[in-house]
């Protein structure tokens, strides 16, 4: 029986087709401003890579923010326990998830089969989240992939102390008015969501191993800053932005 | 009147008569406060979609805690004096006795009557706290409750008072900022101090922190006797405790049915409403209204225990919300939204075993009745208290999962915050979830970002109570 999970997150829509326990196709598109019209989009063009119809569906559960508003799901779940079910599908040794999405973070620690025991999400504030990343890029004027690459190649990162992406933003601009090296700043600015990441990690123990789902765990520099902060390897499922979707398909 | 004012005094209870006789009070509070039809249309929703007004005895208290507003905006221009009392909301016990001697002093507890009204009932909240920030700052430390005080007072809405009593129980910061703003406007100022070092290893009653505030209280009547250059008798004292009684007495019962009984029978968003109502000292013309009204709901909700009905349906997870918001029904509301049923509060609730009454079997006097109420409350108590009501309330009352609400602006409940966390995850065993928010300012509320945190934790509550299942 096929089923579709739909996540409607602030930067991507995501979904994914499974039947008997494996994925038969998955779609990501941005989620723009039209968020019914998306939801359709993407869930077409993932049943079309499926080869599949929607009345070949047997239920379709919506995830993320946006999951109010896809009026063909049946259900709707979190995306906090939608994270939790795909990445222990994935990963099923996976204790922890850490999930850094458009604009929420959040550190979810896994009971059995992937229900949620605890977790914590960021606040009113984008530091720590893709959307502080997204303009920390445009300050800097790179694509994501630069940015993201050439924080690797950093080998003193800078400090960046705010914990605010308004602020932060004014300090990377200090420090290439200081003429910093574009990677040790982007490798500071890693380094500072990481920080975000940990402290939110120790309001509720994580435990190993973790794994890193969400856009952001495709950036290298992010996942490489987050391993030596935390002090261990983090694994990350074949495609991390489907995590959520998964987990909705899976609750279907 | 247009149809906007009709339907916003309709959703009041108030009569045609009543409307025409209050009419120009109203007008008058209504400029002062800069309401629009907007703001009603808005208030009408908000109330509409987040408490039960189809109970009467809700209908009535919202009736009560408008004109109540009324009063404290009109107090500046008919009373001779006006006395504030802060946080908490006992204080409106400890007005009483002062207004009931002495007809012409206004006294109110003057936070939570902003806190519970001018949100919901005025849409005025978020305008009084943008006022107050040019004084104190937003964010961490300052209380949204003096923040609206102040901004309401600057604003020419609330009179300046001839006296502020200010409460150390819950926090010290609360004395300082209360100090400030006497400093501002001239006001003399008095303080009931309390120690803020709670034993770690022993439950309540202390009475050492109990005798010590109601020193401290009849110190302070003193104070308001040579400042307001007034006299308060004993009996007067003595009957303001007969007089909360009744009222109280219908509070706690709410509460004690809401603990008791699957399906709750009351939202957590109608309970707070009633809690604050009760707290608050009320003027002559509404005091016997006051006692309808929590009769009224009472018997409301022993009706709904009787029928087995509820907000929510029976077998949905039982939780408690530790201090839920003060001035957002709304946000409260999101629980029963997620299907959640909220059995209480921890404001409501007191030791040894988590019921809604508190023992004051050895109260001989107001003072200490006063004191001891205050002092029980498990946020007066210190961390060792909280605990074992936690624990009692989650064992005798069948609580699933338990919410903690530090608030951004207080540090009562940011302070233990984390090791109730721990406590209830490694001792209660049960789901726990920490919900930052502002009882106060209804700025903090993120419809999206809350509402994945609640549903998230009604989520993991059906799993947890599935598994409890299989395991008996």
């Amino acid at each position: 029986m096929p089923f579709a999970g739909v996540d409607i997150g602030s930067v991507s829509a995501k979904s994914v087709i499974i039947s008997d326990n494996e994925i038969l196709g998955y779609s990501i598109l941005p989620t723009g401003a039209d968020v019914e019209d998306v939801a359709r989009r993407v869930l077409n063009e993932s049943l079309k890579k499926a080869g599949l119809t929607e009345s070949d569906l047997e239920r379709i559960i919506a995830t993320g923010y946006g999951r109010i508003s896809v009026p063909f799901a049946d259900d709707k779940m979190t995306e906090i326990s939608c994270h939790a079910k795909g990445a222990s599908w994935f990963l099923p040794e996976t204790q922890t998830v850490i999930d850094i999405g458009g604009q929420d973070s959040k550190v979810i620690k896994l009971g059995e089969n992937g229900t949620v025991i605890s977790f914590v999400m960021n606040d009113k504030c984008a530091a720590g989240t893709g959307r502080f990343l997204e303009v920390m890029s445009r300050a800097l004027e790179l694509s994501m992939d630069e940015f993201a690459n050439l924080s690797l190649k950093s080998l003193k990162p800078c400090d960046i102390n705010s914990i605010c992406t308004v602020f932060a933003e004014s300090e990377v601009i200090s420090l290439r008015a200081e003429k910093k090296p574009v990677q040790d700043i982007i490798a500071g600015i890693h380094k500072s969501v990481a920080k975000r990441i940990l402290a939110m990690s120790t309001q509720i123990g994580i435990l190993r191993p973790i794994t890193m789902t969400g856009g952001v765990a495709k950036n290298l520099g992010q996942k490489k800053a987050l391993e030596d902060t935390l002090g261990f390897k983090l694994l990350t499922p074949k495609e991390p932005q489907i995590v959520g979707a998964l987990g909705a398909a899976l609750f279907a | 009147m247009n149809k906007t004012y009709q339907e916003y005094f309709k959703m009041l209870e108030f009569t045609s008569e009543e409307i025409e006789k209050e009419l120009p009070r109203i007008e008058k509070a209504f400029t002062k406060l800069g309401i629009t039809e907007d703001d009603l249309q808005i208030c009408i929703k908000r109330i509409k979609n987040s408490l039960d007004v189809s109970l009467v005895g809700m209908r009535k208290i919202l009736k009560i805690l408008f004109k109540e507003t009324i009063d404290l905006i009109m107090a500046g221009e008919e009373y001779e004096k006006i006395v504030y009392i802060t946080l908490p909301g006992w204080g409106g016990a400890f007005i009483a006795p002062i207004r009931n001697t002495h007809p012409e002093i206004y006294g109110q507890c003057i936070d939570m009557l902003t806190a519970v009204a001018l949100h919901p009932l005025f849409n005025k909240q978020v305008q009084c706290l943008e006022t107050g920030e040019k004084y104190l700052p937003a964010g961490n430390i300052h209380c949204a409750g003096f923040r609206t005080l102040l901004g309401a007072m600057d604003m020419g809405v609330f009179a300046k008072p001839n006296m502020m009593i200010s409460w150390g129980i819950y926090c010290d910061e609360g004395p300082k900022v209360t100090e400030l703003m006497a400093e501002k406007y001239d006001i003399p100022i008095v303080f009931i101090d309390q120690y803020q070092d709670f034993p770690t290893d022993v439950g309540v009653p202390f009475p050492r922190y109990v005798n010590f505030v109601a020193e401290e209280m009849k110190k302070t009547f003193k104070e308001i006797e040579k400042v307001l250059e007034i006299e308060i008798p004993e009996a007067a004292l003595m009957n303001t405790m007969t007089e909360t009684m009744g009222p109280h007495r219908d509070f706690t019962a709410i509460q004690q049915m809401m603990l008791d009984n699957d399906p709750v029978p009351l939202s957590i968003a109608d309970l707070m409403i009633a809690f604050i109502f009760n707290s608050l000292t009320c003027s002559p013309d509404n005091k016997k209204s006051k006692v309808d009204a929590l009769k009224t709901l009472r018997n409301e909700v022993k009706q709904r225990v009787k029928k087995g009905e509820g907000p929510v349906e029976k077998g949905r997870p039982r939780i408690l919300d530790t201090v839920p918001s003060f001035s957002d029904p709304e946000s409260n509301h999101l629980f029963q939204e997620c299907g959640l049923q909220v059995a209480g509060t921890d404001m409501a609730i007191y030791p040894p075993d988590g019921s809604a009454t508190p023992d004051l079997t050895d109260c001989k006097d107001f003072h200490s009745y006063v004191a001891k109420t205050v002092m029980a409350i498990p946020a007066s108590a210190g961390v060792a208290v909280r605990k074992q009501v936690l624990a009692a309330v989650a064992n005798k009352y069948k609580i699933d999962g338990i919410i903690l609400d530090p608030s951004y602006s207080c540090r009562v409940g940011f302070s233990d915050c984390q090791i109730m966390r721990n406590f209830v995850e490694k001792e209660l065993k049960i789901p726990v979830m920490i919900m930052e928010h502002d009882c106060y300012d209804p700025r903090f509320f993120t419809p999206g970002q809350i509402r994945t945190r609640i549903e998230t934790f009604a989520e993991q509550l059906k799993v947890y109570k599935v598994s409890k299942q299989i395991e008996n």
